[in-house]
């Protein structure tokens, strides 16, 4: 029974990441084998950048550690911190959807399925998706330590049985948070703003981490006694986790795992306890009651973009994870301005001005990266799932539909790249017509990353599904959509640094900006022709 | 008011409703009963433009939905037969948002949705959030959200599912009423009793074919439409 629900979980997780979900219809068509090598291409290369940056970054470490024989422990404690903040911060507001708000709570409540089962069935596909975040870390990780320091067996088999523990460990913490989430979010009406408060904060806490961490391993080569013993008293969990790989202490491989599976049993008899009440609730007893007022009225298209806005405001999980790159942005342009001086900006301008000439550029393909990680729209067609029946058959016209789709995905990137661009503007020091022609760039470039997300879901919608999140986070649509804006970030901006040699950097940009609006161009071409033939064959 | 000459619609090899033709005419409450799979939802859907399909053609007031689907959207309203609507909005702005799309004017709207949710008395609750509402709210906020555009058609899909007794009772009245005044329904059911008493014509189909159609008197003669649709379903 375990199994069955395990499978059914992981099937909705993954397997049916590609699928389009058209019902009877999806028979006729398969995907072209073109199609699926590119897919496949452009995932290797997604995975190789990740691993390949990772090793980068803790490649002088893993060599510095590993010559130490009281501190090569903290290498590996390290990569057990890395794992256990990236699976935690990857999936801590996906455990909400994942366990509590699934559809198919009610369904399997009413079958003679134990709720532990239920629940662990959940917790175990939780720990099948921190598997592919723990990768991204544990493999360039042990890959560079192995590179300077040699391969042991035995070094191999701790570190891949001690990651597993601690991925066991953070499925424990992140279901226990999440199961705190989803209590609080029962007894709150503003449980989504609450949640929302809460995933930006972790986010943005995320990031600043993130953008330190070359500092942060700066202070761990100067300073690895103190932190060493610090890590030790505060997170015993990585220092046996470490002193199991380095020195083969069976004893604390064994502390690592009481200490991982204890709480998690533990989580999951606790929340097993309380896991109908909150699956089963709704929001609030006290009903608020309707009283009249005068209706504003609005034309189809306002109409369709104030709903597309309302579902975009009303999940904050859709909000985290579809406007991850306007975050990123500000977060960048404040901390370029803030810090910007202490970083030796200033001093970059003086010293080397043929360096500064590259900043315009640095500066577009950043606001282009993060504009092509704007993307609500990658899976805005696939979150209306049956309700697509019923706009089908209202007298809505395909363009308004799409309007309202596109809209979103605009203005949450437009706006932050507004903010973004006060902040560039003082921080950076840049000319003014640089300025506008930075500005111009990036709006055109948005514009054409938008037009990419909508069709990324147009071309594969998936209307069958029985958690958001699986539709938000891990559809085909959505990753072909973070792809395809990093393709086009680097193909429209990469020549920049050849061709600025032979025309300024502000031409460059009217250039750029001019073939984007050629190309939303041939886009608003396709939405008259076959994207309208494609909304009108479109059902759930 | 609805016409369907040769329906045919194919899902692959499966030919899910062949060759199918019915005429709704104004005053009519059209019954439509299969069993399940027999193709009344894909034939509902095709009337709608929701599906294409491969064969025939289906005429709202003698507009094609094939070639001017917005145009024949106005002129009818559609209720599925499960309302999932849109759980991030109130029953109110739901309610608004469908009012904006068929353009009604703001001087009705507000008059409309209090006469039909004052009648399904789901007034109170029009300020929550549809996430809070029961199956049946739904389905009442999905029917008033069709009767607020006036439609001379409406399209349902198994419309009692779910409606508390008051609620069927006052739905049925509604469908009479619109009847009367020169509108005309169309609607699936497997409700035999519902369908027998409140249908003018009533049609079967039985694997994508209809089996029968006309008059539910002249369908039915001296027995009753639950003998009536057993036999021609055992034939």
């Amino acid at each position: 029974m375990f199994k069955t629900l395990l499978k059914i979980n992981i099937q909705s997780l993954f397997l049916s990441m590609f699928s389009n979900g058209k019902g009877k219809e999806k028979k006729q068509k398969k995907k072209s084998p073109l199609m699926l090598v590119l897919i496949g291409l452009l995932a290797i290369y997604i995975v190789v950048c990740l691993i390949g940056s990772v090793a980068l970054m803790f490649s002088p470490i893993a060599e510095v550690f590993g010559t130490i024989p009281d501190l090569n422990w903290l290498y590996f404690a390290l990569a057990g911190i890395m794992v256990f903040l990236l699976t935690f911060v990857g999936s801590v507001f996906s455990t909400q959807n994942l366990i509590f708000k699934a559809k198919d709570n009610e369904l399997l409540l009413s079958m003679p399925v134990p709720t532990l089962y239920i629940l662990a069935s959940r917790v175990a596909s939780l720990f099948v998706l921190d598997l592919f975040y723990a990768a991204v870390m544990a493999i360039p990780m042990i890959g560079v330590y192995i590179y300077h320091h040699g391969f042991s067996l035995s070094l191999l088999a701790f570190y891949i049985i001690g990651i597993l523990l601690i991925i066991v460990f953070s499925a424990a913490v992140t279901a226990f948070c999440g199961w705190a989430i989803a209590l609080v979010s029962t007894k709150f009406k503003k449980s989504n703003t609450i949640q929302l408060i809460l995933s930006v904060g972790f986010f943005m806490a995320y990031m600043v981490f993130a953008m330190n961490m070359q500092e942060y391993l700066q202070k761990l080569l100067t300073n690895g006694e103190t932190i060493a013993a610090a890590v030790k008293k505060a997170m015993p969990v990585f220092y046996w986790f470490g002193k199991a790989c380095t020195d083969g202490e069976l004893a604390s491989i064994v502390l690592l795992a009481v200490t991982a599976i204890i709480p998690f049993i533990l989580g999951c008899m606790l929340i097993s306890k309380s896991f109908i009440k909150i699956a089963t609730a709704k929001k609030s007893a006290n009903k608020k009651k309707y009283v009249a007022k005068e209706l504003s009225a609005s034309s189809a298209k306002v109409a369709l973009l104030k709903k597309e806005f309302a579902r975009f405001f009303s999940m904050p999980m859709y909000i985290l994870n579809s406007a991850t790159g306007g975050l990123m942005l500000i977060l960048f342009a404040v901390i370029m301005t803030v810090k910007g001086d202490e970083m030796g900006l200033d001093m970059l301008f003086v010293a080397a001005p043929e360096v500064t000439e590259l900043i315009p550029l640095i500066i577009a393909a950043v606001i282009g990266f993060c504009s092509a990680m704007c993307n609500p729209a990658a899976s805005s067609i696939s979150l209306e799932c049956s309700k697509i029946n019923v706009l089908r058959s209202m007298p809505i016209n395909s363009d308004d539909f799409f309007f309202a789709k596109y809209a979103v995905n605009f203005t949450v990137g437009f706006v932050p790249m507004t903010v973004a661009f006060v902040f560039i503007a003082i921080g950076f020091k840049l000319e003014a017509l640089t300025l506008v022609a930075l500005f111009v760039s990036a709006v055109s470039f948005l514009a054409l990353t938008s037009f990419i997300n909508l069709t990324a879901n147009l071309m594969m919608p998936k209307f069958s599904w029985q958690n958001e999140m699986v539709v938000i986070k891990q559809s085909g649509a959505v990753l072909i959509a973070m792809l395809a804006g990093i393709a086009a970030t680097a193909t429209l901006y990469a020549p920049a640094y050849w061709l600025t040699d032979y025309i300024s950097v502000e031409a460059y940009f009217f250039i750029q900006s001019a073939v984007c609006i050629a190309l939303c161009f041939g886009f608003i071409k396709f939405y008259k022709t076959s994207g309208k033939a494609r909304f009108e064959r479109m059902s759930a | 008011m609805l016409t369907i000459n040769n329906l045919t619609k194919r899902y692959g090899n499966k030919t899910a409703v062949d060759n199918l033709t019915l005429h709704i005419a104004p005053g009519e409450i059209y019954g439509f009963i299969g069993h399940n799979g027999a193709g009344k939802t894909t034939t509902i859907k095709a009337c709608c433009g929701i599906i294409g399909f491969d064969g025939g053609e289906i005429l709202v007031d003698g507009v094609s939905i094939k070639e001017n689907p917005i145009e024949c959207k106005k002129k009818f309203a559609y209720i599925p037969d499960n309302p999932d609507l849109y759980e991030f909005l109130s029953g109110i702005k739901y309610l608004n948002f469908v009012a904006d799309i068929y353009a009604i004017p703001k001087s009705e709207r507000n008059e409309l949705i209090k006469k039909y949710a004052d009648m399904f008395e789901l007034t109170d609750s029009l300020a929550e959030p549809i996430s809070n509402y029961s199956h049946g709210m739904k389905q009442k906020l999905a029917i008033i959200s069709a009767l607020i555009r006036k439609p001379n058609l409406m399209i349902l899909d198994e419309p009692f599912v779910g409606l508390d007794p008051k609620a069927s009772h006052l739905l049925k009245e509604i469908m009479a009423e619109l009847c009367k005044n020169g509108g005309a329904i169309f609607f699936s059911t497997h409700v035999l009793e519902v369908a027998e008493k409140l249908c003018t014509k009533v049609a079967i189909i039985k694997d994508g074919k209809l089996v029968i159609s006309g008059d539910t008197a002249e369908v039915i003669g001296n027995a009753s439409l639950e003998s009536v649709f057993l036999e021609l379903e055992a034939e």
